[in-house]
């Protein structure tokens, strides 16, 4: 009986309540029926236990860190820093708009972040050089994903702490994987560049002109190796190296390159608490719907089916893929991993998969469903940032969509694409 | 109607109110964080000791950060929820649904407040474990941030019925353009 | 079932708590004849803390809970001197000690405290004794602790008796713990010898280990009080039969744990070191300043410190006596 919450949160969730109502409503009307006071009281504990945490703290401080660089004009340096260096090849603008996320995923853990920074600059010059809107929002959108699969990552940061694995380890197992994504894309623009001769940027740069394009990308580009190195190299926790990553992007967009005032700070730090405040809601609140899956023992009734279907490692992932790609199209990452984290991580911990394999399997797959028709929360932000259509993005992002699909295969089923680093930096025994 | 327009304008008003006490208790909220994490980190590597209480400390600016700006945050839209439905409904239909959702919602913040004021009253029986405070003060936060989203809450269901039954210029909320981009960890 | 009950524990299937937890649920479960039934909650399902827990038991929704002394430390201080060092000197004495009216005063107190809500059914163990371990060199004396960075929980007491010694506490999340060590974050940890091998902390550098045992692993069985008193007595007895059995259960099972475990710490190049009395009186004479500041800041300190130094010199006389009849 108490089980049909299941069932329920999918439909309050499809006919347009809110994720956060719809992860209290469901459970809530169905311990309501079921008679147990004791537990509507449970549920709501959940909501604050789940929000009370220092690893969730990351969170903010990155997104702080982030808007920080962004309004310090940090973007811009990133963009012009791609663009010298690979702008003069055929579809040049396409390769900066990529090679521009992968920078910027080093500073942000967000790809809705990414979507609206590079986006706002690259759709309308993209534009402007020959191509069409919807193919620039369209490989804005497919290449902001990799914002948070290179760390810094929201989505590993709360992966981390509902599985309880090293946020360390899982930052430096989502790199490989991150340039990864980057480099197909690249490549796919590259074949598609040639087929329907995509416009150049402009003439190659020499290099005292790459030269100075570096000289002003430095400082943000100096920004990942202390958030990364602070964490792997064992400087700082997580949460402190985000407080850092802040604070040093305080510095340099107010003293170094002055494009933000220190009047401008409230406004910066207003923005940063209220999209905190929805994450940290949202995790609350999926914290306490995992206690309702709990105390319903669905996570057992449904490992149990899973493994009726195979006791195949391989072809469960293979499955699993599917499934989180289809939960992708329609809910969040975070609530998404809070869920079927639990449910789904033991069954494959126990047929053998590593813990940081799996993490990044399903960090992966469902960071890609950000992008996703129909509800990728990234279509939105490209579609409300370009002006284009949804549907016609949808559209244009397909082939895309398909390279990255390929992509999250080739991670599944081959452990050492995301393994290896942190086997390296020994962050993970074995 | 009158009537109607009336409760919303100053249900309106007292939310803005509160959005504004809770935007500039914010900031000073999230630089109170950044400080005390910095400053652990200078003592743990600068100083080689650490302190025992910022941690502590830190988890519960950052609540009552959240509990300050929920409120604002939900009355202008920055709940994420899948639409498709109440795009494809005819307007009334669309309306109602949306109306029911939104009272739904209102019952379940009110179990929330009623629930949070319980756990506010037994927080006094336990001490914080680096501070010398009542944990009651850091459970305090969750009452505040549903009270506040209630409020907006009522207000949005009583636009909700002016729009259905009145004019929908006068009870329709201005959102800003840019509410797509509020969501965060994604 | 009449009564159906909702037990908790923070750790995993494979802690001693968890062998308690089996060994109690089939003997209510049996002894009862099927009027009390159990749910097992292993982890942080329910709730995810000893404050979190603590508090769900006293709403009455969870009904067994498990705690160790430092996560019930912010409800209950006093529950701390069980972790006061060197004050219980081996298992037999902790045993005995645990068994006798020293639990009973302090089920007592906690009835008292949390509003008759929460009751303490008795205390076992959890994962053997602390010790401390580190990744830089063989520790024989206080001194050797000297400006080591160990990690401890965010609690005053332990952080108090790493100072005492000398060293640097540094505050580290368990799972954090593993690349802490790896990196150098911490150089030291005070845990049992089973944890320490579960999360194959000899792999991030841990190898030297010195068998201080400056602190017994007391595991705090809870229930509601409510739930209990609304048993018959008849069902009660059979409650409090499955406590002590659970009791023995965890006694015995980090015993018969950490013969694997040392071995495994010897296999992976770990250093064991054993003190000599003379140097064990001198860890406990280095730890001093962490009586006084337990008798100076934590409520009733005093009589807390005296019921447990006087419980323990009993158990001891007691043990005496029985050496006696037994050696002849
Ligand atoms: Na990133
Ligand atoms: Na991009």
């Amino acid at each position: 009986m108490l089980a049909l919450f299941l069932p329920l949160f999918l439909i309050l969730l499809l006919i347009g309540m809110p994720v956060f109502f719809a992860m209290l409503a469901a459970p809530g009307m169905m311990l309501f029926a079921t008679g147990m006071e004791r537990d509507i009281s449970l549920l709501f504990r959940n909501i604050y236990n789940g929000i009370d945490s220092f690893p969730l703290m990351a969170i903010p401080f990155f997104m702080l860190a982030g808007e920080l660089m962004n309004r310090g004009g940090i973007t811009m340096n990133l963009v012009q820093f791609s663009q010298s260096f690979i702008g003069h090849v055929r579809g040049g603008l396409a390769h900066v708009n990529i090679l521009s996320s992968m920078l910027f995923a080093g500073l942000s853990g967000s790809a809705v972040a990414d979507t609206s920074a590079i986006g706002s600059m690259m759709i309308p010059a993209m534009e402007k050089n020959g191509y069409s809107r919807k193919f620039a929002a369209a490989i804005t959108a497919a290449s902001s994903v990799i914002g948070p699969i290179i760390p810094p990552s929201g989505i590993m940061i709360i992966y981390a702490y509902t599985m309880e694995v090293s946020v360390a380890a899982l930052f430096a197992a989502g790199i490989v994987p991150g340039i990864l994504v980057g480099v197909s894309l690249m490549i796919l623009v590259a074949l598609m560049a040639k087929k329907y001769d995509f416009p150049v940027a402009g003439p190659k740069s020499s290099w005292t002109e790459r030269g100075h394009a570096t000289r002003n990308a430095i400082l943000p580009l100096f920004a990942p190796v202390i958030i990364l190195g602070g964490i792997i190299g064992g400087i700082f926790t997580p949460t402190e190296a985000s407080a850092v990553a802040t604070a040093y992007a305080l510095i340099i967009s107010v003293w170094v390159m002055k494009t933000v005032t220190l009047k401008d700070l409230p406004d910066i730090f207003i923005k940063g608490a209220k999209a905190s405040a929805v994450v940290l809601l949202l995790v609350g609140s999926a914290i306490a719907f995992k206690t309702v899956v709990s105390l319903s023992h669905s996570a057992e009734i449904l490992a149990n089916w899973v493994l009726t279907i195979s006791e195949n490692p391989l072809i469960l992932l293979f499955l699993i893929n599917i499934l989180l790609f289809i939960v992708g199209m329609f809910l969040d990452a975070g609530p998404a991993i809070i869920i079927l984290g639990p449910i789904l991580g033991p069954i494959f911990i126990n047929l053998g998969i590593d813990p940081i394999h799996f993490a990044i399997i399903m960090s992966v797959n469902l960071t890609v469903g950000l992008a996703t028709p129909p509800m990728g929360l990234v279509l939105f932000v490209a579609s409300s940032v370009s002006g284009e259509r949804i549907e016609s993005i949808s559209k244009a992002i397909l082939p895309f969509l398909a390279v990255e699909v390929v992509v999250i295969f080739l991670i599944t089923f081959f452990p050492a694409i995301s393994m290896t680093v942190p086997r390296l930096l020994g962050l993970v025994a074995g | 109607m009158i009537i109607l327009q009336r409760l919303v304008d100053y249900l309106a008003k007292l939310n803005e109110a509160i959005g504004f006490i809770g935007r500039n208790i914010a900031w000073v909220l999230v630089t109170a964080m950044i400080s005390v994490i910095l400053l652990q980190v200078f003592c743990r590597y600068v100083l080689n000791s650490a302190l025992p209480w910022p941690e502590e400390a830190a988890r519960a600016l950052m609540i009552w950060m959240m509990a300050v700006v929920s409120g604002e945050a939900y009355r202008k839209g920055g709940f994420v929820a899948i639409d498709m439905l109440l795009f494809a409904l005819p307007e009334r239909a669309s309306r109602i649904l949306k109306l029911t959702l939104l009272v739904c919602a209102g019952i379940v913040l009110f179990k929330l407040v009623t629930l949070g004021i319980d756990f506010f009253e037994r927080g006094f029986r336990s001490r914080a474990a680096s501070m010398h405070i009542s944990r009651a003060w850091i459970y305090l936060a969750m009452p505040v941030c549903f009270f506040t989203m209630l409020l907006a809450n009522i207000e949005l269901c009583l636009r909700e019925i002016g729009c259905l039954f009145g004019d929908k210029k006068i009870f329709e909320l201005e959102l800003p353009s840019n509410s797509a981009s509020s969501s965060g960890a994604e | 079932a009449d009564f159906n009950l909702r037990a908790v524990a923070n750790s995993n299937e494979n802690d001693e708590d968890y062998d308690g937890l089996v060994v109690f649920k089939d003997f209510i479960e049996s002894h009862s004849n099927g009027r009390i039934a159990m749910d097992i909650y292993m982890g942080t399902q329910l709730c995810g803390n000893g404050v979190e827990c603590l508090e769900a038991l006293e709403y009455g929704s969870i009904d067994v809970y498990i705690s160790t002394t430092g996560g019930a430390a912010s409800m209950y201080p006093y529950v701390q001197v069980l972790d006061l060092p060197y004050l219980l000197p081996d298992d037999r004495v902790a045993e005995k000690v645990l068994e006798g009216d020293f639990t009973r005063e302090l089920r007592k107190q906690i009835l008292e405290d949390s509003g008759d809500s929460v009751r303490l059914m008795t205390i076992g163990n959890t994962g053997g004794w602390r010790n401390f371990a580190n990744t830089k060199r063989t520790v024989k004396t206080a001194d050797d602790l000297e400006g080591l960075k160990i990690r401890t929980v965010v609690a005053d007491l332990p952080q108090e008796l790493v100072r005492a010694m000398g060293a640097s506490p540094t505050p580290i999340p368990w799972g954090d713990l593993f690349t802490s060590f790896q990196t150098g974050v911490v150089e030291g940890s005070k845990n049992g010898i089973t944890d320490i091998m579960g999360m194959k902390f000899t792999e991030a550098g841990l190898k030297y280990l010195t068998l201080d045992g400056h602190a017994y692993m007391s595991a705090l069985w809870y229930m509601n009080n409510e739930m209990f008193m609304d048993m018959p007595e008849d069902l009660r007895k059979v409650m409090v039969d499955g406590f002590s059995a659970l009791q023995q259960a965890t006694f015995a099972s980090p015993k018969r744990k950490s013969i694997k475990a040392y071995q495994d710490f010897a296999k992976s190049g770990g250093t064991l070191y054993v003190p000599t009395p003379e140097e064990k009186a001198g860890f406990k004479e280095s730890a001093e300043p962490v009586y006084s500041w337990f008798k100076g800041n934590i409520k009733d300190g005093e009589k807390w410190f005296n019921l447990l130094s006087e419980s323990a010199a009993q158990a001891q006389k007691d043990i005496a006596v029985e050496y006696a009849k037994d050696l002849k």
